[in-house]
């Protein structure tokens, strides 16, 4: 009978499923706190800071994410750094890294399209510029990142099935594993179901956000 | 700041992340130097027959990418004509076919075609070299329709008055236009595209990140070649991007292009 | 029959020539070609071999592969000593890669090598992607039930990674002398040191080898234990390290062929018999594996 496999293994792709789900959560919200920092200095810092940023950005969009992960995995082991042996995270921490890249550039994007004489209206008013950041540039640049960040987070989940490469149980090591024990190609099924069931929902919501967030212009 | 140090910042920038690589291995070299890094590590790079090793990864993962992107290109034209300008119910499996590729992990469509590929159709390489195909074309076709939509109406009504067709005043009038407008977007995806080719190395496909694989397995320095070959891939799309971006700000004049997501393409690049 | 006799002999003047040997039998010994016929749930496609004639015909596998001109061997390209690239020649090295090429200079075609990793030679074997796979491959019950094994090219199993300047010669050395010993997590080679009378606490374990021989290197762990075509690869890498002991456990490596090419495994057991024989086997040894251990060749282990 056609999904068999899947129901008689359904622990197993529901454990990887949860996983992704764990780790794009995680890593999402870990990205996003780097891209801040990272976007931050890019766009306020001095030529050193905005730098270093910028070289960040560049270096981490620019190289593949396996490649990345295997460094990762080979310098947090415990005959290294010894931070970590467990493959989940690793590729926590790579994931992020590599995201924040992208989230930097997003949220640099949203806070560059906030005209500058808001901020300079707020100064003109006496606000300093922690302020002035906190209560009128930051509101507004919420608004205006939202989708570049929906649509890194979309990336960002379909990504994380690359951490399958060192061992992490997430959805395609899963899935993969059924398929090598079952051979039945219906394992495969289940692990494109298993992402399009996190994907497509984010990428409709992101539409939505989108447009309403155009009419509210 | 003195004009020396404005000059200075300004070469920094023009540099970019070329000079930021070239400080970091110069790090390297010191570190090695002194022996805080291990030399016996490091040492294997210093033979250029390595490097020419890493090269004919190199060569496979640049016939990859090349062959994916032009196919890619080729498969997108139809696919955002038949998006846009077909009828409704016919669109349907269109949007599907192209929604749903853009939301599967590149890695499960190169593992799935390279395991189900009978021998005597493709080999892995040109196995994986299909599965990057089918997704870029997908994506590349969203760009692409990004770009026409963009295309304002009067271009297309000025056209059929003319009286060229509908598919020949596409070809003439729309189509190159929504190309160049979408040209940093395109270059974008053409580096996501470098990347990816990195992962056809899973399903054993001897490109780049392969030979990187044999080449630390006989040498015993992972970190240390994971690390060189980052850079040659840094290398390649930094570039890439540099002339992305030469080409955005020469188009500055046009309107920003704001469809259902596909801007941010431009700013953040493609993932 | 005719026809796989004349390649025997011609297998047997090659190797024979090769090696400079004394004239080598002429008849080498004919296993019994295994039984199984592949289920048409295993192979997605089922080739003409398969049918119950094929086993008298005058070898079609053979017959294929020397029409085609090359032999598409399965080997790894990144374990040392058996198979793997050299980045310093660019070529397939290792006893792996050169069983290939005697099997295939003794069919009179061109080597040709595919990667294969552990979680697709089988697939490969069976969709014909791959001719034969010779990649450290272990023959066991399970992979019995799927595909066809040659005759046993070389017996690995697990052993000890010392420092060359320590006494430790066997296993029951480590336990004698209580030292902690690494090996890596959940694998067998753990379970089998834990059977050999290593106490849990001397068990140092890590998620890769490589990482296991730097602990060793740094004193943590006293020897590195797991399967010996691991060893030679941590002992190739690292100076001062070698790989001792009898094996204390079995890893029969077995060449792998798809179910049903009977003629095939004939031919290849034909080549391995004359190698053993003629000296090949030995020097390939000598060539490969003994700069690791420093020990002779020891007696092929082919009819295990």
């Amino acid at each position: 009978m056609f999904g068999q496999v899947i129901a008689d293994n359904f622990d197993l792709f529901a454990q990887g499923f949860l996983t992704t789900v764990l780790l794009s959560v995680t890593a999402m919200t870990l990205a996003v706190v780097i891209g801040s920092v990272m976007a931050t200095f890019r766009v306020w810092g001095g030529p050193a800071l905005s730098g270093i940023a910028g070289f960040y950005v560049e270096f981490f969009r620019n190289t593949p994410l396996l490649i990345q992960l295997f460094f990762f995995a080979v310098v947090l082991a415990p005959a290294n750094l010894g931070i970590t042996a467990d493959p989940l995270i690793v590729a926590l921490i790579g994931l992020s890294i590599y995201t924040g890249a992208f989230a930097t550039e997003a949220i640099r994007s949203g806070l560059l399209a906030i005209p500058p004489g808001q901020a300079e209206a707020a100064r003109s008013l006496g606000l300093g510029q922690l302020d002035t950041i906190r209560l009128v540039v930051l509101p507004q640049a919420v608004r205006s990142v939202i989708p570049p960040l929906g649509n890194v987070a979309s990336a960002l989940v379909r990504n994380s099935a690359v951490a399958s490469a060192i061992g992490t149980r997430e959805l395609l090591y899963m899935g993969i594993l059924v398929n090598t024990r079952t051979f039945a190609p219906e394992a495969l099924l289940g692990i494109l179901f298993g992402y399009w069931l996190l994907t497509l929902p984010l990428s409709v919501g992101i539409n939505r956000l989108e447009r309403r967030l155009a009419f509210a212009r | 700041m003195s004009a020396v140090a404005h000059r200075s910042v300004g070469l920094a920038r023009a540099l970019g992340g070329y000079l930021g690589l070239a400080v970091i291995l110069a790090l390297v070299l010191v570190l090695v130097a002194t022996g805080v890094l291990s030399e016996r590590r490091w040492a294997p790079f210093s033979d250029i027959r390595v490097w020419r090793f890493l090269g004919e990864g190199l060569w496979v993962t640049v016939q990859i990418g090349a062959t994916a992107l032009v196919v890619s290109l080729v498969l997108a034209v139809p696919l955002a004509l038949a998006r846009t300008g077909l009828p409704g119910p016919l669109r349907w499996p269109v949007i599907a076919w192209i929604e749903l590729v853009r939301a599967t992990p590149v890695l499960a469509l190169i593992l799935g075609i390279t395991l189900y590929m009978p021998r005597d159709w493709l080999s892995p390489m040109w196995s994986a070299t299909l599965a990057l195909t089918i997704y870029t074309s997908a994506v590349l076709a969203e760009i692409l329709r990004a770009g026409i939509l963009s295309i304002p109406r009067g271009e297309i009504d000025a056209a059929r008055s003319l009286g060229l067709s509908y598919p020949l005043a596409m070809w003439l009038v729309i189509l190159p236009q929504a190309f160049r407008r979408m040209m940093p977007a395109l270059v974008s995806q053409l580096i996501t595209l470098v990347k990816d080719t990195s992962l056809a190395s899973i399903a054993a496909v001897s490109e780049l990140a392969g030979y990187a694989r044999s080449t630390h397995s006989f040498y015993g320095n992972p970190a240390e070649t994971y690390f060189l070959v980052a850079c040659i891939y840094f290398v390649i799309n930094y570039t890439l991007s540099r002339i992305a971006r030469r080409l955005e700000s020469g188009r500055a004049q046009e309107p920003p292009v704001a469809i259902g997501g596909v801007v941010d393409q431009a700013p953040g690049g493609s993932i | 029959m005719k026809r796989l006799v004349v390649l025997a002999l011609a297998a047997v003047f090659a190797v024979g020539a090769c090696s400079g040997g004394d004239g080598a039998s002429a008849s080498p010994e004919l296993s019994a070609p295994p039984t199984g016929e592949a289920s048409p749930a295993m192979s997605p496609e089922t080739s003409p071999e398969t049918s119950p004639e094929a086993s008298m015909a005058a070898g079609p596998t053979v017959a294929a592969i020397q029409e085609a001109g090359r032999l598409v061997c399965g080997v790894k390209f990144d374990v040392i000593a058996f198979g793997f690239r050299n980045p310093t020649s660019g070529d397939v090295e290792g006893f792996d890669a050169d069983l290939c090429r005697e099997i295939a200079s003794a069919l009179g075609v061109e080597p040709e090598f595919v990667e294969a990793i552990s979680a697709n030679r089988i697939p490969f074997l069976q969709e014909d992607r791959v001719d034969v796979v010779i990649s450290t491959m272990t023959r066991n019950e399970e992979r019995l039930e799927q595909i066809d094994f040659s005759k046993i090219y070389y017996l690995a199993g697990q052993r000890i990674l010392v420092k060359s300047d320590s006494d430790y010669q066997e296993v029951a050395d480590l336990v004698a002398a209580d030292v902690t010993v690494c090996s890596g997590q959940g694998s067998t080679s753990e379970v089998n040191l834990r059977d050999a009378g290593v106490p849990e606490d001397n068990l140092l374990l890590t998620q890769t080898y490589s990482e296991a021989a730097q602990a060793l290197l740094d004193g943590r762990c006293d020897a590195v234990s797991t399967d010996d075509s691991i060893l030679f690869g941590l002992a190739a890498q690292n100076d001062g390290l070698e790989v001792r002991g009898e094996t204390f456990t079995e890893e029969p490596l077995g060449i792998g062929v798809k179910k049903g090419k009977e003629d095939l495994v004939e031919f290849i057991n034909g080549v391995l018999d004359d190698m053993a024989a003629s000296g090949r086997w030995a020097e390939l040894y000598d060539t490969h594996i003994k700069p690791y251990t420093g020990e002779d060749a020891p007696e092929p282990p082919l009819d295990m």
